[in-house]
C-alpha cells in the first residue's frame, strides 16, 4: 500500500467544516492535509463547460455565461450529485426490517471541493440562545418526559449560544452574509411565541439575546417581484408574521469592495479576539487572509442548486480565472489553503479523488493514527493508501461521517455506547405552499432575481397547537425560482405532453410557493448505519438511514397547514389556486445533522463538546453530525462556527504547548 | 467517441412531426422551432454524451461486479464479515437511482448514452411508424404521441406493434417519446450551449425571463418590483372577463 508522509492533520471532508478547520491548522502553521473524495469541478470547468469556451469578449467579472444553462444545473447536474461517485444511500421507513432502496429526493450534498457549502442555497440563519438550550426548555415547560415517551431524546448542545457567538461573527464575514439585521431582529421580537415565551417565568431566560446588535457584512440583497409578493402575504394583520429579507451568504449584488481581509479582522477582533486563550484571532489582517476581492451574486438566476460556477478566481498578479464558484467554503477557505499549499516548502495539501473508508488505531495506545483511502483519480484503477496523522477530523456530512465512522473496525469507531448515527435529523422541507396567480400576473414575477429564496420570517419558530402546546418550528421562506425546464422535464415524467405540458408550463410561470424549514426533533431510533448488502462503486457498503416522523412533527404540521391557508387564499391578491403539502415526509437528505451528536454524557451522544470521539480524543468530528439539535435552520453557518471554534482550541492549545486530544 | 445513430430525410420527417405532436402550442412557439434529426446529432457527439457513456459503463460493470476494487484494499469476504455485512453485496446506484439515466430496459435502471439510446430506439420508432402510418397528417400524429405515452402503440387491427423487434423488448415506446420530447424542450428552451442569439420563443409564450447568460443589477430588480405593485394595486379583473 501507498504511504504518504505523515501530516499533524488530515482533514476528510472539504466543506464549511472540514475546509474551513483545515484553513485555521494551515494557517496557524500545522501540517495538513485535506481529503475530498470528489472532483474540483471547478478544474473541470474553469473556462469552458463541456469544452465549450466562453464567448468571445467575456465579461470583465471572469464569469462564464456559458457555464449557465438549466440543463446543465437542474437537470444534468455537474458531476457528483446523482451520478456515479456520488453518495448512495438507501432508506427504510422506520419499523420496516428490510432497507427499501430508494433515492435520496432532493439532497443537496455534494461529493465535490467545497462540498455541501458548494450546492447550499446559502441562507444563513443564526440560531438563538434557546435552540442551544432545547431539553431546558421543554423540562421547564414541564413537556419532556412526554416527549420521551413519544420516543424522543432531546438534551442541551454542551456548549451555549454565548460560546458560539464569537464565531458566527466570523462565519458571517467569512461567507460575506449579506441581509438586514434590524428587519430580522424585528421578525423574530414580534412574533407571538416570542411575546408570549420571552415573559414566560419558567422559561424567559433561555429567550435573552435573541436579537443581534451588529449589522450583517453586507446590505441585503434586493426584495424581488417574488419576496414582495410573499412579504405582503406574512405582513398582513390575520397572519402576523414579520417578514425581513433572507440573509444569504453570497456578496450583495452591487457591491464591488468586499475584502474578506478587513471584514474578517474586523470580526475577529470584536469577537473570538476577545477571548481568553483565542491567540489565533490576535493576528494582523494581513497575516488572516489574502488582498482578494470577492465577487458580488450578478443575479444570473441559476444559482438553484450547483452555485455560481461563473465566478473567478483573483489570482494576485495575473488575470481573473473563471469559472470559480462565488460562495460556500470552495470560494473562500479552500482559494486561501491552496494559496498557502503553493509556498515553497509547505506542508499543506489539498488532495481531491481522495476517497477515505478508514480511520485506522494504533492497536496499544487505541489513538487513531491514521487514514486509508482510495486514490480514485483513476476510478478505473483505483489505489489505496495511508495518510498517517497525529490528529483525525471528519467532516463528510452526517451522514457519510456516520457512515466512514461505522466502517472502521468490527463495531465502529465512537460507538462504544451504540450512540453512533442515532438521533439523525433532517428538516422537513416538505412543509410548503404553492399558489399559481391570475394571468395578469404573467411575465411579472422574476424570480430569476438572486439566490433562492428572497424574503423570510421568524413567525413560525415556535408554534402552538391546537391543544396550547408549544412545537419547535422554524422559518417561513419564499422560495419561488422559476426553473421551467426542471418543471417541465418533472411534469413529462409523470406522463404529461402537448396540451396537458403546455397548461402545467404555463400554470407554473405565475406560480408563488412559501416553504417552511422546519425543525425535526431527535430521534434515537432515526439512524444512519451500514446497508448490510448494498455497495458502492468501489465495493463498499453505503449507508442506511432509517427514519421516521414522530408526534412532534405530526401536530406541527397540522399546526401550520392554517398558516399557509391563511397566506394563501383563493380569491385574494391574485390567488386563483393555491395547493399544500399533502405529507411531511419525504426521504430528503438537504440538511443532514445529529448522527455523532455532542453532549457530555459518552452515554446519550457521541462526541464532547470541544468535538472529539468520547473514547478516541484525537479524533474530531466538525460537521453538522455534531448538531445536537437541528434549529429549523439551515445548518451551513453553525458548521463553519463551530469548526472556527474546535480549530481555534486546538491552534491555541498546541500554541501553549498543550494536548488538545487529551 | 459516441457512434450518432444515421437519420434518414424519411426518419428526419417523422421525427419532427412527431416532436411537434409531442411539444406544447404555445404561441409564438411554433412548436416546428427544433430540427429533431440535427438536434439528435448534435446531441448524440457532445462531450456531454461521452461523459454519460463513461459514467454509464462503469454503472454497469460496477452492477455486474460490485466488489470489483475491493481486492485493492484487502480480503473483502473477512472485511464485511467483521462488520456484520451480507457475503452478497448488490452495487447500491443501480437500485437507489442516484444517476441520470438515458435508458431503461425492463423495468431496472440501465444507463446509456443518447447515441445508445436513439441506437436502440430510432431503428424502433421508424419501424413502428411505417405499421401504422400516420402520413403527415397531424391529428394522426398527435394520437400516436399519445400511443407513445401511454405505451398503447396499436396498429389498425388493433395489435400492439411496439417493440418492433426482440432486441429492445425492455424499452417502452413512452421512455422513447419522454426522451424525444426532454431533449427537445431543452433545445426550445435555449438551455443548451450557451445563451441563445435571440429570446426562444417558448421562454417568450411562458412570461419567463430565466436565459442562459443572464446578467442583473439590483435596479433591474427594483424597477421589476414596482412593476408588480402596480399590478397588484389594479382591482382583479370580474370572473369571466378575458385575461
Amino acid at each position: 500500500m501507498k504511504k504518504n508522509p505523515k501530516t499533524s492533520f488530515v482533514v476528510v471532508g472539504s466543506g464549511g467544516g472540514g475546509g474551513t478547520i483545515a484553513w485555521l491548522l494551515a494557517k496557524a502553521g500545522h501540517s495538513v492535509t485535506l481529503l475530498e473524495q470528489g472532483p474540483d469541478v471547478a478544474d473541470r470547468y474553469r473556462n469552458a463547460h463541456d469544452g465549450r469556451p466562453a464567448p468571445a469578449g467575456g465579461d470583465p467579472d471572469g464569469f462564464n455565461s456559458v457555464m449557465h444553462d438549466e440543463y446543465y444545473f437542474r437537470v444534468k447536474r455537474p458531476d457528483p450529485k446523482r451520478r456515479l461517485r456520488g453518495d448512495y444511500n438507501t432508506f427504510r421507513v422506520g419499523g420496516v426490517d428490510t432497507a427499501k432502496a430508494q433515492p435520496f429526493v432532493n439532497g443537496w450534498t455534494a461529493s465535490v471541493l467545497g462540498g455541501g457549502s458548494v450546492i447550499w442555497g446559502t441562507w444563513a440563519f443564526r440560531p438563538l440562545p434557546v435552540d442551544f438550550k432545547l431539553g431546558t426548555f421543554y423540562q421547564n415547560l414541564g413537556r419532556l418526559e412526554e416527549l420521551r415517551s413519544w420516543g424522543y431524546s432531546l438534551i442541551d448542545w454542551p456548549v451555549g449560544y454565548e460560546q458560539m457567538e464569537p464565531f458566527y461573527r466570523v462565519a458571517e464575514a467569512l461567507l460575506a452574509v449579506s441581509g438586514d439585521r434590524a428587519k430580522l431582529n424585528a421578525s423574530i421580537t414580534a412574533s407571538a411565541w416570542f411575546k408570549e415565551l420571552a415573559g414566560n417565568a419558567k422559561v424567559g431566560a433561555l429567550f435573552n439575546g435573541a436579537t443581534v446588535g451588529e449589522p450583517y457584512p453586507c446590505p441585503p440583497h434586493p426584495i424581488n417581484p417574488v419576496g414582495y409578493y410573499v412579504e405582503q402575504a406574512m405582513n398582513r394583520a390575520e397572519l402576523g408574521l414579520a417578514a425581513a429579507p433572507l440573509p444569504v451568504g453570497i456578496v450583495s449584488p452591487g457591491t464591488s469592495t468586499y475584502r474578506t481581509r478587513e471584514i474578517l479582522a474586523q470580526a475577529a477582533q470584536a469577537g473570538p479576539a476577545q477571548l481568553e486563550g483565542a491567540d489565533f484571532w490576535k493576528k494582523t489582517p494581513d497575516q488572516l487572509w489574502s488582498e482578494r476581492i470577492r465577487q458580488a451574486c450578478n443575479m444570473c438566476g441559476f444559482c438553484g442548486e450547483y452555485l455560481c460556477w461563473g465566478g473567478a478566481r483573483e489570482v494576485p498578479g495575473q488575470t481573473l480565472i473563471p469559472g470559480e464558484p462565488k460562495s460556500g467554503a470552495h470560494a473562500t477557505v479552500i482559494q486561501e489553503l491552496r494559496d498557502m499549499g503553493q509556498q515553497p516548502g509547505s506542508k499543506v495539501r489539498v488532495l481531491c479523488g481522495a476517497r477515505a473508508y478508514e480511520i485506522t488505531l494504533n492497536p496499544k495506545t487505541k489513538r487513531a493514527n491514521g487514514v486509508l483511502y482510495l486514490d480514485i483519480s483513476d476510478p478505473d484503477h483505483p489505489e489505496a493508501v495511508s495518510q498517517p496523522a497525529e490528529t483525525v477530523i471528519v467532516s463528510c456530512g452526517a451522514v457519510q461521517s456516520a457512515r466512514l465512522l461505522h466502517m472502521c473496525g468490527e463495531h465502529g469507531l465512537g460507538n462504544e455506547h451504540d450512540q453512533l448515527g442515532r438521533n439523525a435529523c433532517f428538516h422537513l422541507f416538505g412543509m410548503g405552499a404553492k399558489v399559481t396567480l391570475e394571468e395578469r400576473f404573467r411575465g411579472l414575477l422574476h424570480a430569476e432575481f438572486g439566490p433562492t429564496g428572497n424574503t423570510t420570517s421568524f413567525g413560525p419558530y415556535f408554534i402552538k397547537d391546537k391543544d396550547g402546546r408549544w412545537l419547535k418550528g422554524g422559518t417561513l421562506t419564499s422560495t419561488a425560482k422559476k426553473n421551467p425546464l426542471e418543471n417541465a422535464v418533472g411534469a413529462v415524467a409523470g406522463g404529461s405532453f402537448g396540451d396537458a405540458l403546455g397548461k402545467s408550463m404555463k400554470d407554473y410561470a405565475i406560480s408563488v410557493e412559501l416553504r417552511l424549514t422546519a425543525d425535526d426533533l431527535p430521534m434515537p431510533r432515526n439512524r444512519v448505519d451500514l446497508d448490510p448488502t448494498h455497495v458502492d462503486e468501489f465495493g463498499f457498503p453505503v449507508a442506511r438511514i432509517t427514519r421516521e416522523v414522530g408526534t412532534h412533527e405530526w401536530l406541527m404540521y397540522q399546526s401550520v397547514v392554517p398558516i399557509f391557508q391563511q397566506a394563501f387564499e383563493k380569491g385574494k391578491n391574485g390567488v386563483t389556486k393555491a395547493t399544500f403539502s399533502p405529507h411531511i415526509l419525504d426521504l430528503i437528505g438537504d440538511h443532514q445533522m445529529g448522527t455523532c451528536r455532542m453532549g457530555d454524557d459518552p452515554a446519550t451522544s457521541v462526541v464532547d463538546s470541544w468535538c472529539r470521539l468520547h473514547g478516541t480524543k484525537n479524533v474530531f468530528v466538525v460537521d453538522s453530525s455534531v448538531m445536537t439539535t437541528g434549529f429549523g435552520l439551515n445548518p451551513m453557518i453553525t458548521v463553519v462556527a463551530n469548526a472556527l471554534r474546535v480549530g481555534t482550541f486546538i491552534a491555541d492549545t498546541l500554541a501553549k504547548a498543550g494536548d488538545p486530544t487529551k | 467517441m459516441n457512434s450518432a445513430p444515421k437519420i434518414s430525410n424519411s426518419l428526419a420527417q417523422q421525427l419532427n412531426l412527431m416532436a411537434s405532436a409531442l411539444l406544447p402550442a404555445l404561441p409564438p412557439f411554433d412548436k416546428t422551432a427544433p430540427d429533431v434529426a440535427a438536434l439528435l446529432k448534435r446531441l448524440t457527439k457532445s462531450e456531454d454524451d461521452q461523459d454519460i457513456a463513461q459514467s454509464a459503463a462503469v454503472w454497469r460493470a460496477s452492477a455486474a461486479d460490485p466488489l470489483r476494487h475491493q481486492p485493492a484494499v484487502r480480503r473483502t469476504a473477512g472485511w464485511r464479515k467483521k462488520r456484520g455485512l451480507d457475503a452478497k453485496a448488490v452495487f447500491g446506484a443501480s437500485k437507489s437511482g442516484n444517476f441520470q439515466l438515458i435508458g431503461k430496459v425492463g423495468g431496472e435502471a440501465v444507463p446509456m448514452s443518447r447515441a445508445e439510446f436513439y441506437g436502440l430506439t430510432l431503428p424502433a420508432f421508424k419501424k413502428t411508424v411505417a405499421k401504422i402510418n400516420p402520413g403527415t397528417d397531424p391529428k394522426k400524429w398527435q394520437e400516436l404521441a399519445a400511443a407513445f405515452m401511454t405505451d398503447v402503440v396499436k396498429d389498425g387491427t388493433g395489435k400492439n406493434v411496439w417493440p418492433p423487434e426482440p432486441a429492445i423488448s425492455g424499452l417502452k415506446a413512452s421512455q422513447f417519446a419522454q426522451q424525444l420530447l426532454r431533449d427537445c424542450l431543452m433545445e426550445a428552451m435555449g438551455m443548451l450551449d450557451g445563451p441563445p442569439a435571440t429570446p426562444p420563443p417558448l421562454l417568450v409564450a411562458l412570461g419567463e425571463h430565466r436565459r442562459s447568460g443572464n446578467h442583473y443589477t439590483r435596479e433591474d430588480a427594483e424597477l421589476r418590483r414596482n412593476e408588480l405593485i402596480k399590478e397588484l394595486q389594479k382591482p382583479a379583473a370580474p370572473a369571466g372577463s378575458p385575461a
